[in-house]
């Protein structure tokens, strides 16, 4: 699986919207020119396992030299919970712009909790791309919050091998950012395996968050199941695009995916594509998509219980995407994004 | 009527009827009785023909005829009605206008002529009334939404209409409370005739108390290794099926 | 009930395609290829005004600056439209004027479509049997529209469109290109130069249109293009019910038909148009059939208007189509009915698009496609509300029904929304056809083809209710007909 070359730092390989699969996100219009290469000094820390049982490991350059390291030390003598603290600064005047590429791989059997804490400060672009491979009966568990500046541009991608029986579970959550992309393309490249693909987002002012996702499955009995969430309001942009793509003797495949959002005032903006694409015929599939409004009688109700109204919007709002965390298995992980979410909502809210 | 001899039936690859032989004349009812996986369900599938249900020895005579050569919906127009343990739903397809449809099927494969549509709906309406069906559900898709007892209520108004000669009643009780196990064994009952022969297949020995067998066989692992009188019944529902797992293997 | 009956009777009856016979008819052909003057020529034959003319020509200027979409997903040989006839009619003096004025081919050729161009044949009919009034187009031209005078009585225009330009040329004027500019796409510029015929409705305020109004367009002559426009207006409160059926020769080449339609509902108008494709799809090994490039839209001008799309396509070999609704009048209603059939090595691309402008707008979406064979079905469609659209409401229900290993079945939905007061809701399904339904219904006596037959109509049947009656039995036949050998 390759993706279409993007350079950052190469303008004329910015995507346009004439690009279907840039429909809705348009990085040539927003980043006009080059940004200026971040001057890199990279120090890998020693690799120890912190006290809540994960190995830390800073991407502040978006250069992911020795994650494969980091990995495999977590897996061994730690619990198998790797943290990926990518904190990346920005100039005041101009773009700053980072990109790198990762490479992790699990051996079969092997079983990894990468948490991605993706946050910084003023204009930065970045542009990461990391590849993971499973092994037959491995288990990648990836959670991720995109806790980014009004100012960033991100577009980060990524591709999962996934082999036979292997297990891949993504989570992500997003408060948007300037333009912000995230990509995850999956390849069931082994029958049986199991594979979702969830996310929630909060998008306030002009905010825009695009989570793309790709599956494709190549062998039989493979299994996928997507749900998606998320808020805007002012003028801020949520777009899901979802493909799934089911190839010739792809028999068995199982997979649903769905996405809910709402709309909390006239001007956001809600943009779709939740694509099937089917070669094989002994498959059940489906997708759903709903666009609506927040519940004015659930408001209503909680008002009249004496809430104010800013706390049960908040409290709708945080209730609306908690199904999503309520899905991650590692405790202190779901403990964290539901965390995130409460703060997000409260500022989602906030004046 | 119905003759089985040797029959080995393997679903996939796994051998599952292994050498079963049975006779059933004319005008009597047979039932089959063993424990879960003996290959009850089995034994109805291959009569009536489903897909990779392979049989890879043995014979089945069927009025004379060789049953095992003629395709699925051959097979029912020769008179053999099988009732689904889980009948299928048919969405979009109206109950009324899936019978008339089967019903002329049959018609035309055996050359006799249509059954008119005034003939038929009264036909329907009679049936539908002892076996309480609303007339209104048989304008709903065949099974759509219905209960499980409305299923096997639906079954039992198809092989009233349809008229077969030999049924297979597949756990026909499953799933029936004991006001809707009357009506269902009170429609089959009402099928009983000196030309119609029906195999009872079940676990349990309460439909056999509605439906009373002239012979009870028990199945178990895929062969049939005591027959006898409807006392049998009894003494399996009192002792179970334990003395026989020894038997069979 | 009876329609299932038929169904099955008509499958072991026909053959694959019944439409496929040629008429031997004397024709007059414009030369070959396109240029300006191929555009003069046929708006010369057509008597047109200067408007028409220079609408025409800016259209064809248009075109030539366009480049032909490949976006759906339809993989086919490129047209040449310098080899192709952009003008064919069957010879004749003047329009007719009766029936008896018709080359009696012609007659022969509809009478064996069952197309009644008599009107005392459907007057003669069964009692009680509903009037319907046909427009028949003829590869370029329209040869005859039935019961133009009683429609008169109520105020209704029903004619080709050619006439419409000479007889109602303020009309058309006002409305033809409102709905779908020479612009919007490659094959509608391409449509706007060069077409020739197709009909022309317009229904005045507070009429209720006294019968079903139809166009059978037939392709008959080798390599000509058909490019028919259609334009039909429901004023003020006016309600009118319109078919459109097509066939053709089953030929070794593909053909082109690259119409356009537009609607417009003015204030509390609905238009319903229900189309039945049944252009020859090629032979199994896609070898010939027709390419069906179409632009279909209607504009919900006024506030309450309804239209209402209902399509059955079980023909062509390449199908691009997207009948659409503009939702601009406040709460005005737009739907789309599909069932989309393909088989063999048919591909198709259809869908529509509901464009909610207006406050209050309503849209529903169902879509059945059933793909067989090698062939491939796309859904595309996008339902968007605008800021302003407040209260904008949609519901799609998209599903897709596999037969066999080799064919293909997409749905690619777009869904945009701009504001805080629309409720979109969209579900799609992607299934084979069961096993275990085709082994049970086999059981009770039906055989694979009629097992197939029924779930398949069963599994399209919400959209076969939206179809006027007479039709809806010709079109269960048709799905029935268009799926024979796929299984098995």
């Amino acid at each position: 699986m390759t993706l279409p070359a993007l350079d950052i730092f190469d303008p004329s390989s910015y995507p346009t919207r004439r690009d279907e699969e840039w429909k809705y996100s348009d990085l040539s219009r927003v980043l006009r020119e080059a940004p200026k290469k971040a001057m890199v000094v990279r120090t890998l820390s020693e690799l120890e396992a912190e006290p809540d049982g994960f190995v830390y490991f800073s991407a502040d350059e978006s250069g992911f030299d020795g994650l494969q390291k980091a990995a495999d030390f977590a897996m061994q003598k730690a619990h198998g919970r790797l943290y990926i603290d990518g904190n990346d600064f920005g100039d005041e005047d101009g773009y700053l712009g980072y990109q790198g590429h990762g490479e992790l791989r699990l051996a079969a059997g092997q079983e990894l909790v990468v948490f991605e804490d993706y946050t910084g400060a003023f204009d930065y672009a970045v542009h990461s791309r990391l590849r993971f491979t499973l092994g037959e009966g491995a288990k990648l568990t990836r959670v991720v919050i995109l806790d980014e500046p009004e100012t960033a541009v991100s577009v980060r991608q990524s591709t999962i091998e996934a082999a036979p029986a292997s297990v891949f579970k993504q989570y992500v959550f997003s408060t948007g950012a300037k333009f912000q992309r995230f990509e995850t393309h999956v390849n069931h490249a082994g029958h049986g395996a199991v594979v979702e693909m969830n996310g929630a987002y909060l998008l306030k002012d002009k905010r825009h968050f695009e989570y793309t996702t790709r599956v494709t499955h190549g062998q039989i009995n493979g299994e996928t199941a997507q749900l998606i969430k998320g808020l805007v309001k002012d003028s801020a942009t949520g777009v899901f695009q979802g493909r799934i793509l089911v190839e010739k003797g792809a028999d068995g495949t199982d997979a649903r995916m769905r996405h809910q959002a709402l709309i909390l005032n006239d001007g956001a903006h809600i943009r779709a594509k939740p694509e099937l694409e089917i070669y094989a015929d002994d498959v059940q599939c489906a997708h759903g998509n709903t666009i609506g409004a927040i519940d004015e009688e659930a408001l209503f109700f909680c008002e009249s219980r004496g809430i104010p109204e800013e706390t049960a919007r908040a409290m709708l709002t945080h209730a609306f995407v908690l199904p999503v965390a309520d899905q991650i298995e590692d405790e202190v992980l779901r403990e964290t994004v539901l965390n995130f979410l409460e703060n997000a909502s409260e500022s989602f809210h906030a004046l | 009527m119905l003759s089985i001899k040797n029959l080995s039936v393997a679903v996939d690859t796994k051998q599952i009827l292994k050498g079963l032989s049975l006779d059933v004349p004319a005008g009597e009812v047979h039932a089959i009785m063993g424990p879960n996986g003996a290959g009850k369900s089995t034994l109805g599938y291959a009569l009536a023909g489903r897909p990779n249900y392979n049989v890879t020895s043995g014979t089945v005579e069927f009025n004379g005829e060789n049953l095992l050569d003629k395709d699925v919906h051959e097979r029912a127009a020769a008179g053999l009605y099988l009732s689904f343990q889980y009948p299928l739903e048919i969405p979009g397809v109206p109950a009324l206008t899936f019978l008339r449809t089967a019903l002329n099927a049959q018609h035309k494969l055996r050359g006799e002529p249509e059954v008119a549509a005034p003939e038929f709906l009264k036909r329907v309406r009679e049936v539908a009334k002892t076996l309480k069906i609303d007339m209104d559900m048989l304008k709903r898709p065949l099974n759509v939404g219905f209960s499980g007892g409305e299923k096997k209520r639906m079954e039992v108004l198809q092989m009233a209409l349809l008229e077969p000669k030999f049924l297979i009643l597949d756990e026909t009780d499953s799933g029936l409370d004991i006001d809707a196990l009357k009506v269902v064994s009170d429609g089959v009952n009402a099928l009983r005739a000196p030309d119609r022969g029906m195999l009872v297949i079940t676990h349990y020995q309460r439909l056999l108390d509605h439906i009373k067998p002239d012979r009870v066989h028990v199945l178990v692992a895929g062969k049939i290794v005591r027959s006898g009188g409807p006392e049998l019944a009894l003494e399996l529902e009192a002792h179970g099926y334990d003395q026989y797992l020894g038997e069979a293997a | 009930m009876a329609a299932v009956k038929e169904t099955i009777d008509t499958i072991a009856e026909l053959e694959t395609y019944e439409h496929g016979f040629v008429t031997d008819i004397e024709m007059e052909f414009a030369p070959k290829g396109l240029s300006a003057d191929i555009v003069r020529f046929i708006s010369a034959k057509k008597n047109e005004p200067e408007w028409m003319l220079e609408l025409r020509l800016a259209a064809y200027e248009r075109w030539l600056t366009m480049e032909e979409p490949d976006w759906a997903k339809v993989n086919y040989k490129k047209v040449d439209y310098q080899d192709l006839y952009f003008y064919a009619a069957p010879k004749k003096k003047d329009g007719p004027k009766s029936l008896d004025e018709i080359d009696p081919e012609l007659l022969k050729t509809y009478a064996k479509l069952g197309i009644p161009l008599r009107e005392q044949e459907v007057l003669a009919g069964v009692v009680g049997a509903p009037k319907y009034a046909v427009d028949a187009v003829f590869d370029s031209v329209s040869v005859i529209t039935t019961f133009k005078e009683e429609l008169k009585k109520h105020g209704v225009i029903f004619c080709a469109i050619s006439e419409a330009i000479r007889e109602h040329p303020e009309l058309v004027r006002q409305y033809l290109g409102t709905v779908v500019p020479v612009s919007d796409n490659y094959f509608a510029a391409l449509n706007a130069a060069v077409f020739s015929d197709g009909s022309f409705v317009y229904v005045p305020p507070g009429v209720r249109c006294p019968m079903e109004l139809s166009t059978y367009f037939r392709i008959n002559a080798e390599n000509t293009g058909q490019f028919e426009r259609t334009l039909i207006i429901a004023d003020k409160g006016s309600h009118v019910s319109y078919l459109e059926g097509c066939t053709a020769p089953q030929r070794d080449e593909n053909q082109l038909h690259a119409a356009v339609v537009e609607l417009i509902a003015l204030d509390d108008a609905e238009i319903k148009y229900s189309t039945v494709q049944n252009w020859y799809p090629g032979d199994a090994e896609g070898k010939g059939g027709i390419y069906n490039f179409v632009t279909k839209r209607a504009d919900c001008r006024g506030a309450r208007s309804k239209v209402s799309w209902t399509q059955v396509e079980t023909g062509s070999a390449v199908t691009w189509k997207y009948p659409s609704c503009i939702l601009r009048g406040d709460d005005s209603v737009g739907e789309f009915y599909s069932i989309a059939v393909t088989n063999g090595a048919q591909q198709a691309d259809t869908g529509t698009k509901m464009i909610h402008l207006g406050k209050n707008t309503k849209s529903r979406i169902i879509s059945k496609g059933v793909s067989a064979g090698k062939s491939s079905n796309t859904y595309r469609g996008l339902v968007s509300a605008h800021a302003k659209a407040s209260g904008a409401r949609n519901f799609t229900q998209c599903d897709s029904l596999l037969i066999g290993k080799t064919c293909a079945a997409h749905t690619v939905p777009y869904i945009e929304s701009d504001t805080a007061r629309a409720q979109f809701e969209h579900e799609a399904t992607t299934t084979r056809l069961s096993e275990d339904q085709l082994f049970y219904a086999m059981q009770r006596g039906l055989s694979q083809e009629e097992a197939v037959a029924l779930l398949v109509n069963g599994f399209v049947r919400d959209v076969l209710q939206k179809l006027p009656m007479e039709f809806a039995v010709e079109a269960q036949k048709l799905v029935a007909i268009s799926l024979e050998g796929s299984v098995g």
